[in-house]
């Protein structure tokens, strides 16, 4: 058995409307065969469509898993670099994710990857639910700019990333969602967090 | 006029009084008497339940948390009592956690234990959405039978750290025993209390488990 992280969609049931990851077991819902009765924990970016999965998983369930098309398998060492193959799946994924995505290189780590895009996470789940609602969809998407959105919202956004010690001063109306997120995150990147019992 | 509320802060009840709503002096806010669209919870001297069972869907749970400021650091146990299990519905006490109830809608998180045999242990999101009582997210998940069945005098307890990572644990006599963990940093504000489900079955009958104590501690982050 090994503590693994995947990232992996968003399954949203109906009846009652629930967000669980997919694959994995839920009583709301039959598991992948091979998964039953694997024990999971996850951080997802709110109302979207993916999220990170920590699960002690053998290596029958890791192939399972990694043998997904949508799954993408984060390695055990999360201090090693990516390769170029990497950054290029990470890129496509995370633009398609509505996530900011020029910044990944094969000079960062996994874990610096990974906190980044988590303080990413931090700062727009904490915005959807000050609003109780999606930050994205309609016409925002990544490349609106701040002053295209409601002084409401361009508001909320700031107190959540005041929330976390985020300083949004440098932030101006022609700062896009895709600027703003990624340089709200990189002022708390350095931060640990956990995803169930892992450390990252 | 301004008020002032200093953390840390504890609440314990062996909920002494029969009242339907809880309300223990106004401390407690209630599921339907607030929010409308939800359950309350019950006591009678010693036993706190559920108002009544749910027809699922709308998942209503009976609902109440504490009224007050309670900072993001909180901690809330209780003791169980099982009077009646119904297997083949789901049945769950439920510890909530930075939880805010206003008019219509329901949102924070709870942190739920089966007390069937197919035992499981969830922590959830509730989304707070007004479009629809019942929007969850799952944030972790042990089931399949492999967490313990309660029973009573078992004592549940869940813990939420500065960082939002949300920690659910089972005493079957012999000390807490860490079940499941999580993280999420979506909500920060409201308060911990309890709930109660039991999908209203064949039977249709109220809950068959509920407290026999609750405490908890709020503290500033």
């Amino acid at each position: 058995m090994a503590v693994r992280l995947y990232f992996l969609p968003v399954e949203h049931l109906t009846a009652p409307a629930y967000e669980i990851p997919k694959y994995v077991p839920h009583r709301h819902r039959a598991a992948t065969t091979g998964l039953e009765g694997l024990a999971w924990a996850w951080v997802t970016y709110l109302l979207e469509d993916v999220g990170l999965l920590a699960a002690d998983v053998t290596p029958a369930q890791h192939t399972i898993l990694n043998g997904q098309s949508d799954v993408i398998a984060v390695p055990v060492n999360l201090d090693t670099t990516l390769s170029a193959g990497a950054v290029t799946v990470a890129q496509t994924q995370l633009e398609t994710w509505r996530i900011p995505n020029a910044w990944v290189s094969t000079a960062l780590t996994y874990r610096e990857v990974l906190r980044t895009i988590y303080a990413m996470w931090r700062v727009h789940n904490r915005y959807v639910g000050r609003t109780e609602g999606r930050l994205f969809g309609g016409t925002v998407t990544l490349d609106t700019t701040l002053g295209e959105l409601p002084a409401a919202a361009r508001q909320r956004l700031a107190d959540a990333a005041s929330d976390f010690g985020v300083d949004t001063s440098a932030a101006t109306g022609a700062t896009t969602l895709r600027q703003a997120l990624k340089a709200f995150a990189d002022q708390v990147a350095d931060q640990t967090f956990q995803v169930g019992t892992v450390e990252v | 006029m301004a008020t002032m509320t200093f953390l840390p802060r504890r609440y314990t009840t062996t909920f002494p009084g029969t009242e339907n709503p809880i309300s223990e002096g106004g401390v407690w806010v209630q599921g339907a008497v607030t929010a409308g669209n939800f359950q309350n919870t019950r006591c009678t001297p010693g036993y706190a339940i559920g108002a009544g069972p749910s027809s699922s869907p709308p998942y209503d749970d009976p609902t109440s948390v504490l009224s007050g400021v309670w900072g993001a650091v909180q901690t809330a146990e209780g003791t169980v009592r099982v009077d009646a299990i119904e297997n083949g519905v789901n049945q769950e006490v439920e510890l909530r956690l930075l939880t805010t109830i206003t008019a219509g809608l329901i949102k924070g998180y709870e942190i739920l234990f089966s007390i069937t045999t197919n035992a499981y242990v969830e922590l959830m999101r509730w989304e707070g959405t007004s479009t629809a009582i019942d929007q969850f997210h799952s944030i972790a998940f042990l089931g399949n039978g492999t967490s313990p069945q309660l029973q009573t005098g078992y004592r549940v307890k869940a813990t939420v750290s500065s960082a939002g990572v949300i920690t659910a644990f089972v005493d079957s006599g012999g000390g807490y025993v860490q079940m499941l963990q999580g993280t999420d940093t979506t909500y920060r504000d409201g308060a911990p209390g309890i709930g109660f489900f039991k999908h209203a079955g064949s039977s249709g009958a109220l809950s068959g488990a509920g407290f026999t104590s609750f405490t908890c501690v709020g503290a500033a982050r």
